[in-house]
């Protein structure tokens, strides 16, 4: 079996990777800089700015990435783990998502009243937030995002649907490769986010899987994580087996 | 000169592209490895702008394969990789140079310059025939010591025809050269062209081949 803690563990492949994601977002600011440096028509130079800005958007972003990565530790993040009740920490995720848009978003909030999952709360609030941001990011100018919750034996099931065009079977491994970014999709994505979500599962000894959305149209990512009574049993029964 | 450029970042691709266009190269822009080995094994590109991390099939595949088929197009290689053990891997797949991400576009140009100027078996950078020299650099146009006033359309369909003396370019060759795939063009822009170079342009340099198109002898007396 994979070894859930492996993939945080070799920071120097992360940094590597990281670096190595940074280049290109460089690169291009730097060769629009130039042309609108050698550019005499103001309204070229203004969109060549404009692009720079947004090859800067997204090096901020991978740097924030990178951030929140090193300051997840394995061991202290499964010794943190504690009982989440689901729904309100949606609830206050949407909140914080309007406040930010300036705007009503539509994200619908359908996790059942007392799911909890087991899980360390800073990991879950970053799964949730990076799943939020790239379907309302990659779903088009009216986004509408459905979030549900169900408990499935030892697990719960969350998932997040958008409306958008979704991604094709071929590209959904791809995209949960650290750094990948689908293209021509237009936006300023770090290409770390889904695979940095799959990782923070896989730790929790859980899971991350892409499927069609709702009628074949947009994408919903599915995410599994440990309900909180099979982990009580769990330990309980290691107690007794101690 | 036609450059196919293969880059899957919106923004560098973008970049790349104004920065070659304004150089008076025509640019055909793809973004995944596998439609670019289908565009290399089916179409004349005088030099390639190939990207390593790519949708669909790595540069380095596509390197690979045509080289495989005898491919000879000229390939500079970017890659967000600098390590040595990755410019070595990369010139071995038949790469004729690298650029490490980030790059200077003056760098990437002069680069371009020297690569087809080496395609074209000349050391030399400036291009003479005869009494007439032309300088993929500052493009300009000299005869008889004199400056040769051209269009960039001008100046790259007589780029293209003196650095294939000695070969038949058919019309579809030189429009594409001219022109990629974006532009709907006239059906007798190459015509056109070469009608305006020969008034400006003393002596017969451009021969019509009946039926094919036009060349540049090898040797001129």
């Amino acid at each position: 079996m994979k070894d859930p803690i492996a993939p945080f563990q070799s920071e120097q492949r992360f940094s590597a990777d990281v670096a190595h994601e940074l280049r290109t977002p460089i690169a291009a600011s730097r060769v629009l800089a130039q042309l609108a440096l050698a550019s005499q028509d103001i309204n070229l130079c203004h969109d060549y700015l404009k692009d720079i800005l947004k090859g800067l958007d997204r090096t901020s972003l991978i740097i924030s990435q990178i951030q929140l990565v090193t300051g997840i530790h394995p061991e202290q993040v499964l010794k943190s783990r504690t009982d989440i009740v689901l729904r309100p920490m949606l609830a206050s995720l949407v909140q914080e998502f309007t406040l930010i848009a300036g705007k009503k978003l539509n994200i619908e909030n359908l996790i059942p009243e007392g799911i909890t999952v087991f899980a360390n709360e800073g990991c879950l609030l970053i799964v949730l937030r990076n799943l939020l941001d790239n379907a309302l990011r990659y779903s088009g100018a009216e986004p509408y995002i459905t979030v549900m919750a169900e408990k499935q034996d030892e697990h719960v099931l969350i998932s997040v649907t958008d409306q958008g065009p979704g991604i094709a079977p071929e590209f959904r491994s791809r995209v949960l490769e650290r750094g990948y970014r689908k293209p021509g999709t237009g936006q300023s994505g770090s290409g770390l986010g889904l695979s940095i979500v799959a990782e923070i599962c896989a730790l929790h000894g859980g899971s991350l899987s892409l499927r069609d959305g709702i009628g074949g149209k947009g994408l919903k990512v599915l995410i599994s994580l440990n309900s909180t009574n099979t982990i009580r049993a769990q330990s309980k029964q290691t107690e007794k087996m101690c | 000169m036609r450059v196919l450029l293969v880059e899957d970042d919106d923004l560098l691709g973008k970049g790349i592209r104004a920065g070659l266009s304004q150089e008076g190269y025509t640019v055909d822009w793809l973004r995944d490895g596998q439609s670019a080995e289908f565009a290399l094994m089916n179409e004349h590109f005088d030099i390639v702008v190939l990207d390593i991390g790519l949708p669909k099939r790595d540069g380095l595949e596509v390197l690979k394969n045509i080289r495989a088929k005898a491919i000879k197009v000229p390939v500079i290689v970017l890659s967000a990789r600098e390590q040595i053990s990755d410019r070595i891997t990369g010139l071995d797949a038949g790469a004729d140079d690298y650029l490490p991400k980030p790059f200077d576009l003056n760098e990437l140009l002069a680069r371009l310059r020297s690569l087809l100027r080496r395609s074209s078996g000349r050391a030399d950078p400036l291009i003479r025939y005869g009494e007439l020299q032309l300088d993929p650099a500052s493009h300009s146009v000299y005869q008889d010591g004199k400056r040769v006033n051209i269009s960039p359309r001008e100046f790259a369909l007589l780029h293209k025809l003196l650095e294939s003396t000695g070969r038949v370019m058919s019309r579809e060759q030189l429009s594409q050269s001219l022109y990629g795939w974006d532009t709907e063009i006239d059906s007798n822009a190459v015509e056109v062209h070469v009608h305006n170079l020969r008034k400006k342009l003393d002596g017969d340099i451009i021969r019509t081949v009946r039926g094919v198109g036009y060349m540049v002898d090898r040797v001129q007396a």
